[in-house]
């Protein structure tokens, strides 16, 4: 502030000033903590004042000896004011001031006992001087987009105002000429001179954020982290680029633009993510994703993309090791949108549709009908199906079914054929476009209200989506109710926020399996009926249910309309926090969440379906003396559920402390969090349902029923009801510091203790203190810095251990109980032999990292380099077999890992056109270090990736036979029991590189031109291999399925050299189909540029619409998995998507605010 | 205004120090799944003893060792995992750096479960329910001295009493420690430690015979178990009192004409179940449609034998496995009456009781023969009818893992039985009494315990 303030007494002594400058710092403390609303002026006490032509400083002189008051005002404001006449008589102080600053430039307002005096604030304009004009204006964004609450102020002059909600404004009291200063917070301040009173249109203009990086903060679900003082290595993803793509998953819209984070089959996490590769082995490989403040214990798909502000994702020791044995595989924060205080009401609306189109059946590369005739064919002449004399109800293909009615007579061999070729021209795939298969349709609605007062925010948002998947019956609908409160009370010492997050989905899947399995087998005849198929044989069913059974024909095209399969799911979660100042810079803070969420799984087969008719018919036995019929399922509907619930509470209490002082800042954080959850399953089956009355007809789960298919056949009948359970607690106990030197160094350490019910040891032994430590230097801010082509330059470095568990490990001998014996008897296994010496997995993370800016090519980035060193990894260790178990599962293999993640940001050109580009490279590679029993010939090795790819050394085809050939050791073999399970890396097998990519990335270009913004982000994926699907004879002749490598396999000597794939021969051995299918010739390159997505925003310029309403108004579209621009391996086989090819999507949407 | 601050603040604190002073030892012992269990219960332990999978099955090295089968192609044996394939043709190296589960591994796992589950008993209170008690610490003994007496039939020297001391038993193991490692025994201690096991075993175990649940041991069973350890010693003398009080408790048999069936691994001979082998990649080597029967054994069997039909078929005039004597097609080893018909009319003729022996031969074959047909056996001589019941044993107990056993004891007798096959034109030969007739301790077991191998 640079006017000069004075305080004014009556006597002007020296110690008096003292006490006034006391006075004034106290106030000035006081009126910067508290903005109090003008009208709040409270007293009780009266005063006396009479008199004419006083000036202000007289009548001040007068309150301060009837009262304790003090004043604080500028000394040139009030010597501005005419003197005044008063007439008071037992007057309030309101009245007294009231009066006296009526028609002035000033205000008052009470502070404590200080009566404090100051200009106007924007907005309550003086009175209109003569000789001068009240001019109108509107001011908005380039766009046009309406700015609210933006100041214009005339320079050299208290005259200012701000506009209303439309971006509109009035200004009294100007003249042509005069310099307006119009500002707003993240717009460039923009003076311009008035050359007329007509009505303005001022236009302001983006902060740009190259040129002042806008705040940054990252969350680390503890507190907030400013970028500038960050040692650990953080990913934020901020609100615009969640929105970027369209999807109903949170986690789908991190694919391509969160740097460190890998989407990929390979990962061996459930969600198909990871961050920064893997540090386990068996253990949990998954990051954990938490929600605002506490690990999400509910399922991801209930969580709402629109009501998503951030993400922060936590990379290294220093950001992760907060969350101690639970951190080692990376954090993901995400963080809701929340209200803002002291903004008018808000109204968003956000709806999309998004089409995939059906998928690309026919680019399944299998072989069609022709072929699988061929096929049946052979095995017929082999003798294959002679085996159906054991197993009489085993129903014979219809092209088996015409090769033995040619066997038996019943058909000529001219007719035979005739028939098989007729099959052979069917295609099942069409139909299953037909009646099975659709393009999917995703549409998406979200609403919400948020917004703020003085003392209270809230947010409240409501989302409904709807799917209509690729598969005709099935469908998703969920609607999310989210609404956050926030009070501020006591001053606003007190901080209450409480919150409600509600989602309720269904899942409809009806088309689970279609029963077609050969690609002649159509699901509709000619006219466009049902088609009918015998299950089972039908000479069989004909003579042993002689008509004493339900019919067991079955429909397929029924089939998929008849079931009522839905997956309810209900998920809340309630959070309470009290945040308290107990003095400035000391925070206490609580916090308590619940969360509960229901799955209901119901699978409901009427009677009418070939699935209960099935099972029904198979739990029969007919007394063929009387011909009654035993049941062992009773006739009816058959209703299986599944339910799944479960539930947590979290609580913490943390104490903050914050404080700047000269050129030091200190933060401090430390608190205790304590978490139980439990959860539970519950699976039945109800027979002879009666949907209606909602009855059901008992049945014996426990002995062994009858069963039609031989004289002995006996089963258990499923779905007996049963409930599992599983519980996780921890107590934790985590602190960090940090402190930042005039801007220059910053240190932070942070260290955190979890004890968990895990692993049954002693409660003493199953914590492990987890910690890290941290640096900055902010080389751009020291003195000596002078490369002005590099305005900033930033070094970090990090070192700290991150946790994980295993829950399948324990100290204690532990059994886990498996499914009845064959003679129904319960059964437990032998799960884990003790290991009172068990702990947590560790790993050691070390962080070194860059971050840059060069300012005239506006190039900014940062590049990290990391290690990882995990260790104690539950791994197996080998022992003795004559203690019982072979091999022990403890802390007994060692991993190690590094990697660069690179993100670099260009702005090539600004201006009325811009284009901007961003790089993301990330390097990743991992090795086992230490890892001491193998299990087999092809899995994890010491010395070697988590994801190595192992492989049958190829030898090539016999070229006789056309058998496949490997090594072992210099010798050519067809040993392939040998080839198979000899476990000898160089002998028989060898090291083809990695499954997961070494280097990955995405360069995203945005181009903005006026209103319009196009987004093109490219995915590219390097460095490693994969293994390319070929035929196996072994499940060709089980399932009738087979690759499309069938018409190149070897047939006749000196096919050798055109091909690699074998003959085809009878008997079929599993072992040479499993070395073939494994050997090294089927390895490719897996390298892959795709072009994952595009986005085009067009911002409808406002002042176009005529409704007011509408302050903000986008439509967008935004298209995905559209093309792949380049494979390393020459046949173009897209190795993410080995079967069927990805369907392309398209979305179109709109945004709008009011 | 300042007391409702520090108010405030103190309600803090005491929020922050619950979260922290709360029960943490009960809280935090909490099951993390309700699928673990500890052993805490009887009904885990019996739990541990039903896992049918892990508990009732027996080595397989020996059965494959024997001349009772052959594999029809040189592929076929290529095929076989490397331990089955080395110890078809008796080679020197057995398991060749396998790290599959073997006949050693899993036997002792069984040792381990029973270990498990007597310490376990040792926690519970005995006098709460002592009869489930006993019941199911007798079973653990049984079970593990079954599993002892499977191992020394093949990591151990046949039984002579006059070398027992001095030859190499098994690693006695009594603890479920797996820190703790046993060095090998002495023969004669291995073989007490199953008789004692059986002695003790006997007093308390489950007295009578389940139909519906033939995997859980029981009184005969124990005796049978006696009987058959015993004459594996070649003391005829206990192995026939043994035999005596299996079958003064149990001695149902079967007629074939009406009782074998192809079932449910239950018939009413069948005293404790048990199979050859452990898992599916064994099995198919003795079901592989390439094995076949050597036609020594089937031409065994009289034509009106049913068990000719019932155990075998003719595939392109080749013989074959058919189902086996539980009426599965998986091997059974367990204890059945026959084997202890077998056993006793043995042990009768050795002390010269002719028609004793002769009787219990006859009850047993009568059984097995389509009805009418049957002839019974008359001899006034021992030798003959020896002969006759040791063909007899040959016949009704193939695939059952009995005739490695009886090779090993029969040419401690003086049978000079010599085994022979041939395989892609080599001839391989097994020596009577050959030191092959131990086989090797898996390499593992060498390495991490430096127990002593055997000569080979």
């Amino acid at each position: 502030m640079k006017l000069s303030f004075q305080a004014e007494h009556g006597y002007r002594s020296a110690k008096q000033l003292i006490r006034i400058l006391q006075t004034r710092k106290l106030v000035f403390i006081l009126s910067a903590l508290f903005s109090m609303p003008l009208s709040a002026k409270t007293t009780a006490q009266k005063f006396t004042i009479v008199g004419e032509k006083l000036t202000l400083e007289q009548v001040f002189e007068e309150i301060k000896k009837q009262s304790d008051y003090l004043f604080w005002y500028e000394l040139e404001l009030i010597k501005a004011v005419p003197p005044v006449n008063l007439q008071f008589r037992d007057a309030s102080l309101d009245q007294v001031m009231n009066h006296c600053l009526k028609n002035t430039i000033l205000v008052w307002q009470l502070v404590n006992s200080t009566i404090v005096i100051k200009q106007k604030s924007r907005g309550s304009n003086p009175p209109a001087v003569p000789g001068k004009n009240t001019i109108k204006g509107r001011v908005t964004s380039e766009s046009g987009e309406p700015l609210s609450g933006a100041t214009i102020q005339v320079k050299t002059s208290p005259i200012s105002t701000t506009t209303n909600d439309n971006g509109e404004f009035e200004l009294a009291g100007v003249e042509v000429g005069a310099i307006l200063i119009v500002s707003s917070v993240s717009f460039e301040t923009l003076e311009l001179k008035l050359t007329n009173l007509e009505n303005l249109h001022i236009r302001l203009k983006i902060k740009s954020a190259s040129l002042d990086s806008v705040v940054v903060s990252y969350n680390t679900g503890y507190q907030y982290i400013a970028k500038e003082r960050a040692t650990g290595s953080f990913t934020h993803i901020d609100n615009e680029l969640i929105n970027r793509s369209v999807s109903t998953n949170i986690l789908d819209r991190l694919h391509g633009v969160a740097s460190g984070v890998l989407f990929d089959t390979n990962t061996g996490t459930s969600t198909g993510m990871s961050v920064r590769g893997r540090s386990t082995i068996f253990a949990n490989a998954d990051p954990l994703v938490v929600l605002d403040n506490f690990p999400y214990d509910g399922e991801l798909s209930t969580i709402n993309p629109n009501d998503v502000e951030s993400i922060t994702i936590l990379k290294d020791a220093a950001a992760a090791s907060i969350w101690g044995a639970r951190a080692s595989n990376g954090v993901i924060v995400i963080t809701t949108k929340k209200g803002r205080l002291n903004q008018p009401i808000r109204v968003s609306f956000n709806a999309n549709i998004n089409i995939t189109e059906r998928p690309n059946l026919n680019a399944i590369p299998e072989i069609g009908s022709k072929e699988v005739i061929e096929v049946e064919k052979f095995l017929y002449n082999n003798g294959h199906y002679a085996g159906y004399v054991w197993t009489p109800y085993v129903a014979p293909s219809e092209s088996v079914a015409i090769l033995e009615k040619q066997t038996n007579g019943t058909l000529t061999e001219l007719q035979a054929n005739a028939q098989l070729n007729n099959l052979a021209l069917l295609n099942n795939k069409d139909d299953l476009l037909k009646y099975y298969n659709r393009s999917a349709m995703n549409q998406q609605y979200a609403l919400n209200i948020h917004g703020g007062g003085e003392s209270n925010k809230y947010y409240l948002s409501f989302g409904y989506d709807k799917n209509l998947e690729n598969i005709k019956t099935n469908t998703y609908n969920r609607i999310t109710i989210n609404a956050a409160n926030t009070y501020a009370l006591l001053n606003k010492r007190l901080e209450i926020n409480a919150g409600i997050n509600l989602a309720i989905s269904q899942n409809k899947s009806n088309g689970t399996g279609t029963y077609v399995n050969r690609p002649y087998a159509m699901l509709s005849n000619s006219d466009g009926s049902p088609k009918e198929f015998n299950f089972y044989r039908q000479e069989w069913t004909d003579t042993i249910g002689g008509g004493y059974l339900l019919d067991w024909k079955l429909r397929p095209l029924e089939e998929i309309r008849s079931a009522d399969n839905k997956t309810n799911l209900t998920n809340y979660l309630l959070n309470l926090g009290v945040k308290y100042k107990i003095f400035n810079g000391l925070e206490a803070n609580l916090q308590y969440q619940y969360s509960k969420g229901i799955t209901d799984r119901e699978f409901y087969n009427p009677v009418s379906s070939f699935l209960a008719r099935n099972q029904i018919n198979s739990f029969s036995s007919i007394d063929y003396s009387n011909f009654s019929v035993k049941h062992g399922i009773p006739v009816g509907d058959i209703l299986s559920f599944n339910n799944s619930t479960y539930q947590s509470h979290n609580i913490r209490g943390q104490l903050a402390y914050n404080n700047d002082w000269n050129r030091h800042l200190l933060t401090v954080m430390a608190g205790g969090e304590l978490k139980d959850y439990t959860a539970f399953q519950n699976a039945y089956t109800l027979y002879g349902y009666e949907k209606e009355t909602a009855t059901s007809v008992p049945v014996d789960f426990a002995n062994y029923q009858r069963q039609i298919f031989t004289s002995w056949a006996t089963g258990i009948v499923p779905g007996s009801p049963n409930r599992s359970g599983a519980a996780d607690r921890y107590i934790s106990f985590f602190g960090n510091a940090a402190y930042t030197y005039d801007k220059r160094y910053t240190i932070s350490v942070s260290a955190r203790k979890d004890e968990s019910n895990l692993f049954g040891v002693n409660t003493n032994q199953k914590g492990v203190p987890l910690w890290s430590a941290g640096a900055v230097w902010h080389i751009s801010n020291e003195s000596f810095y002078n490369l002005k082509w590099l305005p900033e330059l930033k070094l970090r470095v990090t070192n700290g251990v991150n946790g994980n568990v295993d829950k399948s490990v324990s100290a204690y001998t532990t059994l886990q109980t498996g499914p009845n014996n064959i003679f129904n008897q319960p059964v437990a296994y032998l799960l884990n032999p003790p290991n009172p010496s068990l702990r947590w997995e560790k790993v050691n993370v070390t962080n070194l990292a860059i971050d840059f800016r060069i300012k005239q090519t506006r190039l900014s980035g940062s590049i990290e380099y990391y290690q990882k060193k995990a260790m104690d990894l539950i791994g197996f260790s080998p022992l003795a077999p004559q203690v019982g178990v072979r091999s022990f599962k403890g802390n007994a293999a060692d991993m190690s890992a590094r990697g660069i993640d690179l993100l670099l940001n260009s702005i090539n050109i600004e201006g009325k056109f811009n284009w901007q580009t961003i790089l993301l490279f990330n390097y990743n590679v991992d090795k086992i270090t230490n890892y001491k029993v193998n299990t087999s010939a092809l899995s994890l090795h010491e010395g070697y990736p988590y994801a190595a790819l192992f492989s049958y050394r190829w030898a090539g085809l016999d070229a006789e036979t056309g058998d496949p050939m490997g090594y072992l050791g210099k010798e050519v073999s067809k040993a392939y029991g040998v080839l198979v399970n000899t476990d000898s890396l160089g002998v028989n097998t060898a090291y083809n590189g990695t499954r997961a990519p070494k280097y990955f990335g995405s360069i995203r270009n945005t181009l903005s031109w006026k209103t319009f913004s196009l987004s093109i982000n490219l995915l590219y994926k390097a460095g490693h291999r994969f293994r390319r699907p070929s035929i196996s004879y072994q499940s060709l002749f089980n399932t009738l399925s087979g690759h499309i490598d069938y018409n190149h396999r070897w047939q006749n000597p000196g096919d050798e050299k055109l091909t690699d794939v074998p003959s085809m021969v009878y008997t079929w051995d599993g072992n040479r189909d499993v070395f073939f299918q494994n050997a090294e010739n089927l390895v490719r390159s897996a390298g892959i540029l795709r072009l994952q997505d595009i986005r085009l925003d067009y911002r409808l310029n406002t002042s176009a619409i005529k409704s007011s309403a509408v302050k903000f108004l986008t439509f967008y579209m935004y298209a995905s998995n559209l093309a792949t621009i380049w494979t390393e391996n020459k046949e173009r086989i897209d190795p993410e998507h080995l079967i069927l090819p990805l369907p392309k999507s398209v979305a179109i949407g709109l945004k709008a605010d009011f | 205004m300042n007391k409702l601050n520090n108010k405030i603040s103190y309600y803090f604190l005491a929020a922050i120090l619950i979260v922290s002073a709360c029960s943490k030892e009960d809280f935090l012992d909490k099951k993390p799944s309700t699928a673990l269990i500890t052993p805490r219960t009887l009904q885990d332990c019996e739990k541990l003893l039903s896992n049918y999978d892990q508990i009732n099955a027996s080595g397989i090295l020996g059965e494959v060792s024997t001349d009772d089968y052959y594999l029809q192609t040189f592929a076929s044996w290529q095929n076989q995992e490397i331990s089955l394939r080395n110890a078809y043709i008796w080679n020197q190296d057995i398991f060749g750096g396998s790290i599959l589960p073997n006949d050693w591994s899993n036997l002792y796992q069984i040792i381990l479960y029973c270990n498990i589950v007597l310490e376990s008993l040792g926690k519970i209170d005995e006098n709460e329910n002592p009869d489930s008690w006993n019941k199911t610490k007798g079973a653990a003994l049984f079970i593990r001295a079954f599993a002892n007496f499977n191992l020394a039939q093949i990591f151990c020297p046949p039984y002579d009493e006059f070398s027992a001391k001095q030859d190499m038993g098994l690693p006695i193991r009594l603890s479920a420690d797996i820190n703790e490692i046993k060095q090998r025994s002495n023969l004669q201690d291995t073989y007490d430690h199953i008789i004692a096991d059986l002695l003790l075993a006997k007093e308390i175990i489950n007295p009578g015979v389940d139909y519906n649940a033939p995997n859980r041991p029981n009184k005969p069973a124990v005796f049978a178990l006696l009987a058959k350890t015993y004459l594996n010693m070649r003391n005829y003398d206990k192995a026939l009192v043994y035999s005596d009080s299996c079958l003064n408790l149990y001695n149902n048999l079967m007629d074939y004409n009406v009782d074998f069936k192809s079932s449910d691994r239950k018939n009413a001979e069948i005293l404790y179940q048990s199979t050859l082998g452990f898992g599916e990649g064994i099995l198919s080597a003795f079901f592989s449609p390439l094995t076949i029967v050597s036609s020594e054994l089937y031409n065994l069997f009289d034509d009106n034998d049913l068990r000719k039909e019932r155990f075998f078929r003719m595939e392109n005039g080749l013989p074959k496995r058919n189902l086996s004597y539980n009426g599965t097609v998986e091997g059974f080893t367990g204890l059945a009456t026959d084997e202890v018909y077998l056993i006793n009319a043995e042990c009768l003729v050795r002390k010269k009781q002719i028609d004793l022996a002769l009787e219990q031969l006859n009850k047993l074959m009568e059984n097995r023969f389509i009805a009418g047909t049957f002839e019974p056996l008359e001899t006034g001589n021992a030798d003959l009818l020896l002969e006759k019941i040791l063909i007899e044993r040959r016949k009704e107990l193939c695939f059952r893992g009995i005739r490695w056993q009886d090779v090993r004891r029969l040419n401690k007798e003086g049978a000079e039985i010599v085994l022979r096959r041939e395989l892609n034109g080599v001839e391989y030969t097994l020596e009577a009494n050959s030191i092959k007739y131990v086989l090797p301790i898996p390499p593992a077991e060498i390495q991490y315990s430096g127990i002593l191998q055997n000569e080979r």
